[in-house]
């Protein structure tokens, strides 16, 4: 087990460095100038000029990639031009935050779409599991943003049962227990929008899942030999096409900090989507650039973990 | 003698006919099995109309400012103006051909790219197909949208450029797609004939391995069209949209600074749902007549 963690530990080493490299040529291969782009449009010549020294912008492209490297070792992704702060330090303010709202989204979506999606199939072929399916693909096929925007309408315009964004409530300070609940009541909009792409993907992946076993011969051997209704399903077939809806979660949990992006805009969630829409707006390339480096990093290791946990759940799956 | 020769080549052209015709035939019973499908296609079509007919269908010109300003749905704007008093309904008819623009740029980009990479990295194997297999798993992974909207922001935000960028970043599930058709059609024993005849590797991956490889590339570029207009949606929401063009995402964009005029965002949305809603359960229709094992469907 720990020899294979190693060895994909190793086979990560060239996607990240492919990974850092795009970082760093995306800004210099933009049309203008790099020092320009990092110090900002209202920035003095002065500060451009230190900027072109520090990150060595005049030298050859290979010594640049060095300094580069050299600067993310020691943590640093260079300095927001909007709040004058270091990119580090924004991203990590923000990470709680996203984190709170994305494990919350993604949890619930994954038991209920499983859920859900368990129960589609086993009514395939019906009526029912068509109108399941249909309507997730529907809720697939909508901007996320978008639902969002009838949901704040609805629920903080119209009805004002909830807050229209934010996390706290600004007008008055609460501690401890009641600062919770004050955060949960911010929070139950956003997540609903969540759910509203995340329960559907969980859905048709435990569904087709499902579908798939319940084809398989060893499940057909088992009918035949009496095993009734329920017990097949339930101890036969669904613990085994459990095994890509675990695959998926894993998959959901990497875009931690780039799935709720829209969401967070739209409630004014104070995450990283909420900093990624600011810096757009800003033209704070480089925020925006640290933004891009830790969410491909956040996917690249949930991937392994992902594996991992799956050759602990699937004892078929050779560790060779 | 002719006229036999004319009557065996008219018996072979029915034969051919018939066969083809017995192929579609297969293939929409296919297709028919996927819930949904014949309705996606419905409403692809009619999108395709109004794009065609919307100097016709369109009751304003969409870029004329009307008077009044803010008006909700009625008798003289049938789904109300926005904040400059452009008509909605003009807007959104209009706005239909930005997005199918959009969906087929997006998806053609990636389509050439996918599959020339695809097919040139199945096709050679060894350290091309090494290096393409990195370079295709690297972009599976990294968070498309941050790629997407940094690029827009440094390179320009025309609708050109747009186009290009999402179609550069989401090509590699076409790559995957191919590079598999190819690993198996390669080993085909039509492949190997020609391959005795002494055609070059390049006339034989192009010519003959990449059109028998195409269906299921064409499946899920149908899918990745509907993605393309959510794409769209998206980096417009962002502030990134083409300044030029009034596209339904623009709208979206629009209509959350004015957020007590709903009908400003409830019917762009609803456009937007419906065309990728299209695009997804045509998808899902060839990706049904293609795969037999989804084909056995009672619904």
């Amino acid at each position: 087990m720990l020899r294979y963690i190693i060895r994909r530990l190793a086979q990560l080493v060239p996607t990240i460095l492919l990974i850092l490299v795009f970082n760093f040529l995306i800004i210099r291969l933009a049309p203008g100038d790099p020092a320009r782009a990092m110090a900002g449009e209202m920035a003095s010549q002065e500060n451009v000029e230190a900027l072109r020294q520090a990150w060595g912008l005049n030298k050859p492209i290979y010594e640049q990639l060095a300094i580069y490297f050299s600067r993310l070792a020691q943590g640093d992704l260079g300095y927001s031009y909007n709040t004058l702060t270091p990119v580090s330090e924004l991203i990590l303010d923000r990470v709680p935050q996203t984190v709170l709202l994305m494990f919350a989204a993604t949890l619930l979506s994954f038991v209920v779409g499983t859920l859900i999606g368990a129960y589609a199939a086993s009514r395939y072929p019906s009526r029912v599991d068509s109108v399941l399916s249909v309507s997730s693909l529907v809720f697939y096929s909508m901007p996320i943003f978008w639902f969002g925007m009838l949901l704040i309408y609805l629920f903080a315009i119209r009805l004002a049962w909830f807050p229209s964004g934010g996390m706290v409530d600004i007008l008055e300070e609460r501690h401890g227990f009641v600062y919770l609940l004050d955060v949960g009541h911010h929070a139950i909009l956003p997540i609903l929008t969540l759910s509203a792409f995340n329960v559907p993907f969980f859905l048709l992946i435990s569904r087709a899942s499902l579908i798939e076993t319940l084809r398989e011969d060893y499940i057909r051997t088992a009918r035949c030999m009496g095993v009734p209704r329920n017990r097949l399903f339930l101890r036969h077939a669904l613990p085994n096409a459990m095994l890509p809806t675990i695959t998926a979660f894993g998959l959901a949990l990497g875009f931690i900090f780039t799935g709720a992006l829209m969401t967070e805009t739209v409630f004014s969630w104070p995450g990283i989507g909420r900093l990624t829409w600011e810096a757009v707006s800003n033209r704070d390339y480089p925020t925006m650039m640290g933004v891009f480096l830790i969410s491909s990093i956040a996917i690249v290791v949930s991937n392994l973990l992902t594996d991992i946990a799956y050759t602990l759940f699937d004892p078929r799956v050779r560790l060779g | 003698m002719v006229e036999a020769a004319v009557r065996v080549g008219a018996d072979a052209a029915a034969e051919r006919r018939d066969r083809r015709r017995r192929e579609f035939r297969q293939f929409w019973t296919g297709y028919r099995s996927a819930p949904g499908a014949v309705v996606g296609l419905i409403l692809l079509f009619a999108a395709i109309l109004v794009a065609l007919a919307a100097p016709v269908l369109a009751p304003h010109a969409p870029t004329v400012l009307q008077p009044d300003t803010l008006q909700p749905p009625g008798a003289g704007f049938l789904l109300g103006t926005d904040q400059v008093g452009r008509d909605i309904l003009s807007n959104l008819i209009y706005g239909t051909r930005i997005s199918l623009v959009f969906a087929l740029g997006v998806a053609g980009v990636a389509l050439v790219i996918g599959v020339a990479l695809g097919a040139v990295a199945g096709y050679f194997g060894s350290w091309v197909d090494d290096l393409a297999s990195r370079v295709i798993e690297v972009f599976l992974m990294i968070p498309q949208f941050v790629l997407v909207i940094t690029v827009v922001a440094l390179f320009g935000n025309s609708i050109a450029h747009t186009i290009v960028i999402v179609g550069l970043t989401i090509w590699p599930s076409n790559a995957r797609i191919m590079r598999a058709q190819v690993l198996t059609l390669k080993r085909r024993a039509f492949v190997r004939a020609i391959e005795a005849s002494g055609a070059g590797p390049w006339r034989i991956l192009f010519r003959h391995i990449l059109p028998n490889g195409m269906q299921p590339v064409v499946a899920n570029s149908t899918l990745q069209m509907g993605y393309a207009i959510l794409f769209e949606a998206s980096i417009s929401f962002f502030g990134l949209g083409d300044p030029n063009v009034v596209s339904w995402g623009k709208m979206l964009f629009l209509a959350n600074l004015h957020k007590s005029a709903w009908w400003m965002a409830v019917f762009p949305g609803i456009c937007i749902l419906v065309l990728v809603l299209a695009f997804n359960l045509v998808g899902d229709g060839i990706n049904a007549a293609l795969n037999p094992r989804l084909r056995r469907r009672a619904a």
